[in-house]
């Protein structure tokens, strides 16, 4: 499994799309953070950035998609992973080698790049008093863990299909889909809205979406409800998603 | 007695409605050169694939240097390796990082055995060159390298030669030659070019429709092989109504191209120039030659296909 876990990192760390979409990952916030917010660069502390920057989620989701779709089937689209099971490796840990692969690179990755931002805003304008920072460290916890539910779905989705491209493509139809569903019934992306719960996308814009209660000041306490509910969706939605990609790769045979 | 280091036995395996396997049994002795003999969708590349473990059979049992369960067929394909259908490789990658990733992947410890392949291949001046922009004979050269890196007990190469020069052919079975003698290395081959097979192979198994038509040994083949006379003339039908007429002779056979085969009357060259010629047809050809493997797999197959019509 370790040597699995070291090929497959050897490979995306030579590919271009990876190295272009986390260097993406890395400048956009800035380029977006420069362009388009209602704050000025000077006045944007840490926590203020964070609680206004929602909509910068989308850039990471792509990111989510375009990584573990790579992790998990770019080596079943040109075959090379038949080399591995052909070397006597079992199935199932060829399958949670990626799995292992796809979550650092994407999960991880991503989390990091979504919190640079905040780190340098906070080093340049101090973290501020915007949002509590227990409040914070809960929701980003959260959106974390959401993260994790998102790439176990596209994961699940690339080991399938065997392709990244449609991978892509799928998972980002679907999650829209999905999303679009969140949007259209009442109250959309509002706290407690049980329909965010369907979507692991429509659930990280709920707790990075805030209530602004007095000026650059953001009620950011989530209901002890929402936190359970969120934790066990996410966690029940993981499990479902990982356990349907593993039989789909350990029965199916390879062409 | 050699031992037997792939047994197969009543391997059945559908795809759908289409059956690539029907109960298909052979074994392959240690240290020989067995070379799996078909048409395309005769269902050789399927018997790989399930040696390889990625395709399930869906009947049968499999048995790989005595392991007849998943783990010891894990640990089986550890002292395996295999090259099926085109070599797989990273496009964007180079030869030497391919070998490097395939090092990884199968806990090669010596690094130098990279360097050492891709010396051995020919592909050593590559350099940073990208597999994508590999010649198929490159990208062949590659999955053999990739084939012996971990020095191998049994190779199963699908295709091995397809792409490469004459030289490459002909390095590549010298290399075979020389891996099956000094290391003893077992390999299983398939390939549509039948004279190198010819030149290679200690067994053959003829397999067609799934199904598996005749295996013998290159002994057994020698021993079935049959000389006979080639005769093309400016009239093929006239020349075989006269050597059946006038010779008596029986076992002619009429190829596609209209031209002759006789496989009696071997020491009556003279009679038949004779008779040819006193009836009015002219001779373009007429040579001595012996029944090959291309020449054997043709007749069983043929063989195996009239049957199937008259079932």
């Amino acid at each position: 499994m370790y040597n699995i876990i070291r090929s497959v990192n050897y490979t995306l760390r030579r590919d271009i799309l990876v190295l272009v979409t986390i260097f993406a990952m890395i400048t956009l916030p800035v380029i977006v953070l420069f362009a388009g917010n209602d704050y000025s660069v000077h006045e944007m502390t840490g926590s203020l950035y964070f609680a206004t920057m929602e909509d910068i989620y989308i850039v990471f989701l792509i990111a989510i998609l375009i990584l573990a779709s790579k992790c998990c089937a770019a080596d079943a689209a040109d075959k090379t992973i038949n080399y591995e099971l052909m070397s006597g490796h079992r199935r199932a840990s060829v399958y949670w080698s990626r799995i292992i692969v796809g979550f650092v690179w994407s999960v991880l990755i991503v989390s990091v790049c979504y919190m640079l931002p905040i780190g340098y805003m906070t080093l340049a304008n101090g973290l501020g008093n915007s949002v509590a920072i227990s409040d914070m460290v809960l929701r980003l916890s959260l959106i974390g863990l959401v993260t994790f539910r998102i790439a176990a779905f596209i994961m699940m989705i690339a080991t399938i299909l065997r392709s990244p491209g449609k991978s892509i493509a799928l998972g980002y139809i679907m999650i829209m889909v999905v999303s679009m569903f969140s949007m259209f019934s009442e109250d959309s992306f509002e706290e407690g809205n049980w329909a965010n719960y369907l979507s692991g996308l429509a659930k990280v814009l709920e707790l990075a979406n805030f209530k602004e209660v007095g000026e650059k000041i953001f009620d950011a306490s989530l209901s002890g409800t929402i936190v359970v509910c969120t934790v066990v969706s996410s966690l029940v939605c993981i499990t479902v998603y990982l356990v349907i990609g593993c039989v789909a790769f350990v029965r199916k045979d390879r062409d | 007695m050699s031992n037997s280091i792939v047994e197969i036995k009543n391997m059945t395996k559908q795809y759908g409605k289409q059956k690539a396997l029907d109960d298909v049994s052979f074994s392959v002795k240690e240290g020989s050169i067995v070379g799996l003999i078909g048409p395309n969708g005769a269902g050789k590349t399927t018997i790989m694939k399930i040696m390889g473990g990625l395709v399930f059979p869906n009947d049968g049992s499999l048995s790989m240097f005595g392991a007849s369960d998943t783990k010891g067929f894990n640990l089986a394909r550890t002292r395996s390796s295999f090259m099926i259908e085109t070599p797989y490789a990273k496009a964007n990658l180079s030869a030497k990082e391919n070998l490097e990733k395939q090092r990884i992947q199968m806990g090669i410890p010596e690094k130098a055995r990279v360097t050492e392949m891709l010396d051995f291949v020919g592909l050593s001046d590559a350099g940073k060159k990208a597999v994508r922009k590999f010649s198929l004979g490159m990208k062949q050269r590659l999955g053999i390298a990739n084939a012996l890196l971990s020095k191998p007990e049994l190779m199963v190469l699908d295709e091995p030669i397809n792409g490469l020069d004459p030289e490459g052919i002909v390095e590549v079975r010298e290399m075979l030659k020389k891996l099956n003698k000094e290391q003893k290395t077992t390999i299983v081959i398939s390939s549509h070019i039948l004279s190198e097979l010819s030149l290679l192979c200690t067994d053959y198994i003829f397999i067609n429709h799934g199904r598996i038509i005749d295996t013998l040994s290159a002994e057994e083949l020698a021993a079935e092989a049959s000389e006979y006379y080639h005769i093309d003339t400016d009239d093929n039908e006239k020349a075989s109504v006269i050597l059946t007429n006038t010779l008596n002779i029986g076992k002619i056979e009429a190829l596609e191209d209209g031209s002759l085969r006789i496989y009696e009357g071997l020491d009556r060259i003279r009679e038949i120039s004779k008779a040819l010629y006193e009836g009015g047809v002219i001779p373009t050809t007429l040579s001595r030659n012996e029944v090959n493997l291309e020449d054997y797999y043709m007749q069983k197959v043929q063989h195996v296909g009239e049957e199937e019509q008259d079932v």
